[in-house]
């Protein structure tokens, strides 16, 4: 399962085409994701949603939720094959910059023989000063528990809340440049 | 930044097209159940119901069914989970979440998936294997190194909540309840049902060792309480993890190890 699934799991759907021959009767994995501003919440919530520049917003907005397709044409079945190879030299590439509801986010991805080794957020969600010190805080925590998470082949992780789609997508990039399957 | 929710779902010889309408459909009934429930909207049902304004009468029929799932939930917790005794009036927010990721399993399930994860923002509930011959694998996360795992849980038709302190930095609200007065940095419940598993999740995180008392008194639920000094109690699946160095300063070793439920 790749790293990128796990935390930012991607608001396309997967074709599973090259395993669901093999795997007969078994058939495509789907999945969505959602983004939810203001939600429904355990014992858990982000300040920022309190910030003055970000008011709780319905969850029908635009750039929250729902499900986007795209035939990304990166399907599960590279987990399969493998990672594509590099040379040995460290890269790090930039990610697009996404604008969200509640800022612009970019991460920077570090890559070496085909694993990412390094993940850092270049800009992030600032609203106020309150709304900057929680994305410093929680951003680069995300991301290196999905490095931790995809090293132990897993679905999912139980007992993180957090995570942006304007990461995923930052981060979607960045592995695009780096040509490493996502 | 906010609270992720994420569905998956697999089918078997259904048209893309349906599969996603389906899954569409998933997080769309979230949208739904947070319109009731938010706290967060002056104006939701809940809130409304919160301040007196509207009565449970008033309400949408889902409501009263939480209520009732929040009462057993108390009696299951010796009344460390309490919607009725929140400041501010009646909150089921830590019912809630896991309501909803179970509500959404149930309208895969409907839909014909053949195996499905909904993970409501760290509350997890599957059912079916996603490959052939494998489960669900959830990673648990170490409360004391919020980017490394504790260890990975093998969902079999169950659910796996958790709920804790440790997300909350200097810089991080927490409007139910701050820090545990119990002294838990972390609980995790594993059980049939993820509404009743974040509940009394939530109540251990209140009531730490005396919670966990009542709560393994029902043998349908596992539990794991991690105390911020290292301590922590746990029923015997849990126990099949990688013992712990028991540091107080955290688990520096990263516990990788299949814990199989039902």
């Amino acid at each position: 399962m790749l790293w990128k699934e796990l935390v930012f799991p991607s608001a396309t759907f997967t074709v599973n085409r090259s395993a669901a021959s093999a795997m007969t009767p078994r058939g495509s994995l789907r999945r969505a994701f959602l983004l939810a501003a203001g939600t429904v919440t355990g014992v858990i919530m982000v300040l920022s949603y309190r910030t003055p520049s970000s008011d709780v917003t319905p969850l029908g907005s635009a750039q929250s939720g729902g499900v986007t397709h795209s035939a990304s044409g990166n399907t599960a079945g590279n987990s399969s094959t493998g990672r594509a190879s590099t040379t040995s030299a460290a890269r790090t590439v930039t990610g697009s910059m996404v604008n969200t509801q509640f800022g612009p986010v970019q991460v920077q991805v570090t890559a070496q023989d085909g694993q990412v080794t390094d993940v850092q957020a270049v800009a992030l969600p600032h609203g106020d000063g309150r709304s900057a010190q929680i994305s410093q805080y929680a951003g680069p925590q995300l991301l290196k528990q999905a490095m931790a998470a995809q090293s132990a082949g897993i679905d999912g992780v139980a007992g993180a809340s957090y995570t942006s789609q304007g990461f995923r997508q930052s981060l979607q990039s960045a592995l695009n440049q780096l040509g490493l399957p996502s | 930044m906010g609270t992720a929710f994420t569905v998956d779902a697999v089918f078997s010889d259904v048209p893309e097209d349906d599969a996603l309408a389906t899954t569409a459909r998933g997080c769309q009934q979230l949208h739904d159940i947070d319109a009731v429930f938010s706290t967060w909207r002056e104006i939701s049902p809940i809130s409304l119901l919160r301040v007196g304004k509207l009565t449970v009468a008033d309400m949408p029929s889902d409501v009263p069914l939480v209520l009732a799932a929040c009462e057993s939930a108390r009696e299951l917790s010796g009344g460390w989970f309490d919607p009725w005794a929140a400041p501010g009036g009646i909150d089921p927010t830590g019912y809630v979440k896991g309501w909803a990721g179970q509500q959404v399993l149930e309208t895969l399930r409907a839909a014909g998936a053949v195996a499905a994860l909904v993970n409501a923002a760290g509350d997890v509930v599957g059912f079916g294997e996603p490959e052939p011959g494998r489960p669900w694998r959830l990673g648990l996360t170490n409360p004391f190194s919020t980017h490394l795992l504790l260890g990975v849980v093998s969902v079999v038709d169950c659910a796996l909540a958790v709920s804790g302190t440790y997300e909350r930095g200097e810089h991080i609200y927490d409007p139910h309840g701050g820090p545990s007065a119990a002294g838990v940095i972390s609980a995790a419940v594993i059980g049939p049902d993820l509404g009743i598993a974040d509940a009394l999740a939530t109540a251990l995180v209140a009531g730490g060792a005396r919670a966990f008392e009542h709560v393994t008194k029902d043998a349908r639920y596992e539990a794991l309480v991690i105390f911020s000094d290292g301590r922590r109690l746990l029923t015997e699946p849990f126990a099949r993890c990688t013992p712990w160095n028991g540091s107080a300063k955290g688990y520096t070793q990263m516990c990788q190890t299949d814990i199989s439920i039902r």
